[in-house]
């Protein structure tokens, strides 16, 4: 009996130790930029990652041949300089010499040509493989320094599509050898910052490369952590105990802005939000009835209740900060009259009087997806959508799904308008316009097809003059507005939080903006 | 008893068994592409094919089944589509931090039941009890997203005190500091429950014939209250507290959400989310053992409460 009271009393002083585990001390991140990320990277393993927090940590650790200046404009990367053979299907590099990975292996024309042919080994199954494999011919090593990239197609956009972009980093064959399959997580680059260590759904920590080829970072090193919930970002923020976030949610700016210790910055992104058709569907194949969708909808109104402050009003497909975007686009005015004029010439009526627009004895009856919360506002957009529709009398079965239902269900075409958003780094025409309306292109799921548009793609892709090139696509945007190609809604006002010490300039398209950032004394 | 132990761990292994092909099942019903998510939007379809093809993807989902079997029985667990880490990886490193948290919110909760619950039993009515049922309903009222805020922007924005999020090296101060928070979240839903049932327990027993006879030999209100009475009242206050345990090793996305906790909660969401089947399977293996292996220790646990069961 008193043998079984002492296990009861071991029971209770157990419960009691557990409340006070451990001594030690707190660790204090001296001269580390400590960043708040809303997940988990992926893989730091350039040729794989498809996310944008992956990418946000790799562009610390791995550099292109070429980067983006502050302006837009190319500037020098590993390479120092470069060069466009007369039919552009040649494009040679002369790299820095002296280039060391993390790990210390030199990095050379060699490791500039394994490193692409690793994305296109169907081995690795990456998911940009195609994607070189249908521009590169040869990687041809010239000398140490030099390297030749010859193509099977000129593309103007060249580097911006295929250099400045993570597959084309150099890696380290040799840490690649070493890790195999966990590479992603052990990655070695020639960035500033090298990997460190790495806790699941924790924190990734960088630190300083003092080998690095260029100037040395100020920091010490930088620690991602993933924290899922927006309000939990915003606390470690205003605790000081990170000094970055780069998704604010919205609701909670004005707070931030209050605050002094905290700086925001705002800046337009690369994105195009909006509607699309499904240029398969028998009824959303008469450009008439496209038209009349477009023009019962009331974009302002939709603007002042969910978007103020937040978005710009996007009216292309490319965005607006672009060189190429076309500022003449007529748009398409709100007229719920002319619209149920048009769709009446089209010989949608309603004929039986139950107040569903009819034709030949079918009702004009829609479906929309849309994903919940994978854009900003998204199902809050379409629902205002289907109600405005529904007002001149289009039945609409409005499906707010989850982003895997939703993606799958517009891959297989099962839709008739969706609600979808594209967002580049960049606000390069060839970007936007290549995949997603080009006929056949790699983003198209709308089944869109144009030959007159695709002409104008070509040309604008094999046009060297940046003038002419421009008013290419100029004119393909004025195409798309008048076949009604989509129905373009916002382009996202990106926004950040730092501590005010925190000294860097973000933008939106630039990918290096943390790499010279420093803590004021 | 060794026998019964034997008997249970073949049953164990039985029920992981079911639960493991059952998941592998279900896990083909949920809608979507995982080569395709894996891959992006932007991807050419031959580079989708290409992922399928690596993982087998296409094939049979009997072929797919059987060759998971054949690879779990050897100890592998394959690697993640997601992030190609080995599955034994990816969860291995999140069940401690889980294990972290239900341990000590299990042990806490427990701790608090019996001496509240037993104390409101006791003083039946009067203001202790009164007090500690009130406060007990206000714990099951609250929805822990919102109790974890609130304690957030109290003792880490307001006071200072506490981290808001993330987890500390276990048995440091720091570990400490950052685990007090989602505990106190999870504790304060779990004490409620507890205590609540402690409480009834208690006062079922108090009534029975034999504590009024030890009342009446004269033994000491302690004695007959916190040694015959509590030992028989505890016998569903322990298996509750073993349910609340093993519902916690499944982690509490919630928790783990607001306080950015690296547990199996997160793990699980994001692979089902993502169709990382590896990872979903891999997690509910351990999930299965160790709920499995509580139930066991539930069990064994009453002969040591209750000296009339005996295990054959």
């Amino acid at each position: 009996m008193r043998a079984r009271l002492w296990n009861l009393r071991f029971l209770l002083a157990v419960a009691s130790a557990v409340t006070l585990i451990g001594l030690g001390v707190f660790a204090s991140s001296d001269n580390f930029l400590r960043v708040a990320n809303p997940a988990d990277i992926e893989t730091l393993d350039p040729a794989l990652l498809t996310d944008a927090i992956s990418s946000r940590v790799g562009n610390q650790i791995y550099d292109h041949l070429v980067e983006f200046g502050a302006d837009g404009g190319i500037i020098p990367g590993l390479a120092e300089r470069w060069e466009f053979s007369e039919d552009g299907k040649v494009v040679t590099f002369w790299l820095r010499s002296g280039i060391t990975f993390h790990d210390g292996s030199l990095c050379d024309a060699a490791a500039v040509k394994y490193s692409l042919e690793r994305v296109m080994d169907p081995n690795l199954a990456s998911p940009n493989r195609q994607k070189y494999v249908d521009i590169l011919e040869e990687i041809v090593v010239v000398d140490a320094t030099t390297v030749e990239l010859r193509l099977k197609v000129a593309n103007v956009a060249f580097l911006p599509l295929y250099i400045i972009a993570s597959p084309a980093c150099p890696v380290s064959a040799a840490a690649v050898a070493q890790w195999g399959e966990d590479f992603g997580f052990h990655p070695v680059g020639t960035g500033p910052f090298r990997f460190d260590e790495y806790r699941p759904d924790e924190s990734v920590r960088l630190v300083r490369y003092d080998g690095f080829w260029g100037e040395p970072a100020k920091l010490a090193g930088m620690i991602f952590k993933a924290v899922p919930e927006p309000l939990t970002r915003v606390i470690e923020l205003e605790t000081g105990n990170v000094d970055l976030i780069l998704e604010v949610p919205v609701e909670e700016l004005p707070r931030l802005e209050a605050d002094p210790a905290i700086t925001v910055q705002a800046d337009p992104m690369s994105t195009v939000r909006g509607l699309w058709f499904n240029h398969k569907s028998a009824i959303l194949a008469d450009v008439r009835v496209r038209r009349a969708l477009a023009e019962v909808l009331n974009i302002e109104e939709i603007f002042q209740a969910f978007l103020e402050g937040f978005a710009l009003p996007a009216d292309s497909l490319v965005p607006m900060g672009s060189w190429a975007h076309n500022d003449a686009l007529p748009g398409y005015p709100y007229d719920p009259a002319a619209a149920k004029g048009l769709l009446a010439e089209a010989g949608w009526t309603d004929s039986n009087g139950d107040g569903v627009l009819d034709k030949d004895g079918q009702d004009l009856h829609l479906v929309l997806i849309s994903p919940a919360a994978r854009y900003l506002m998204d199902q809050e957009i379409s629902t205002a959508a289907a109600y405005q529709w529904g007002e001149i009398g289009v039945s609409v079965d409005l499906q707010i799904l989850k982003s895997s239902t939703w993606s799958t269900q517009m891959q297989a075409g099962q839709y008739d308008i969706v609600f979808l958003g594209f967002a580049k780094d960049i606000p390069e025409p060839a970007l936007f316009l290549d995949p997603l309306v080009r006929t056949g292109g790699r983003s198209n799921f709308f089944g869109y097809s144009n030959p007159a548009l695709d002409a104008l793609i070509d040309a604008g892709g094999a046009t060297f003059d940046s003038e002419r090139r421009a008013a290419i696509y100029r004119e393909a945007q004025q195409l798309m507005n008048e076949d009604v190609t989509f129905l373009p809604i916002y382009t996202d006002i990106g926004y950040i939080a730092k501590r005010a010490e925190l000294n860097f300039t973000w933008s939106s398209t630039r990918r290096h903006y943390l790499r010279d950032a420093f803590f004021e004394s | 008893m060794a026998h019964y132990i034997a008997r249970r761990l073949v049953m164990m292994v039985a029920v992981v068994f079911a639960v493991i092909s059952f998941t592998f099942f279900m896990g083909a019903l949920v809608p979507g592409d995982v080569a395709r998510l894996l891959a992006g939007l932007e991807a050419s379809e031959q580079d989708v094919q290409l992922i399928r093809d690596k993982y087998g993807l296409d094939e049979p989902l009997i072929v797919q089944y059987g060759r998971y079997m054949g690879r779990l029985v050897q100890g592998d667990l394959g690697r993640s589509i997601r992030t190609k880490r080995l599955v034994f990886d990816e969860v291995a490193s999140r069940y401690p931090a889980t294990m972290e948290l239900a341990l000590t919110s299990t042990l806490l909760s427990f701790l608090f039941a019996i001496v509240f619950g037993t104390w409101a039993a006791i003083h039946f009515n009067g203001p202790v009890d009164t007090g500690t049922m009130f406060g007990a309903l206000i714990g099951v009222s609250m929805p822990a997203f919102w109790r974890g805020l609130m304690l957030m922007l109290v003792f880490a924005l307001f006071l200072g005190w506490l981290p808001p999020s993330g987890r500390g090296a276990a048995f440091t101060l720091d570990g400490l500091k950052h685990l007090l928070l989602p505990v106190a979240t999870l504790t304060m839903g779990g004490a409620a429950t507890l205590t609540r049932l402690a409480r009834s327990s208690m006062l079922e027993v108090l009534s029975q014939n034999y504590v009024v006879t030890a009342r009446g030999k004269g033994l000491s209100p302690w004695r007959v209250d916190y040694h015959h009475a509590l030992r028989n009242a505890l016998l569903p206050v322990v298996t509750m507290a073993g349910v609340q345990f093993g519902s916690l090793l499944g982690g509490t996305v919630v928790i783990e959400d607001v306080f950015a906790w690296p547990g199996m909660g997160r793990l699980m969401i994001e692979a089902i989310l993502s169709k990382d089947f590896p990872i979903v399977q891999g997690a509910i293996l351990f999930f299965a053992v160790s709920l499995a292996a509580v139930n066991l220790l539930i069990d064994l646990s009453y002969a040591a409460l209750d000296p009339r069961i005996r295990y054959r």
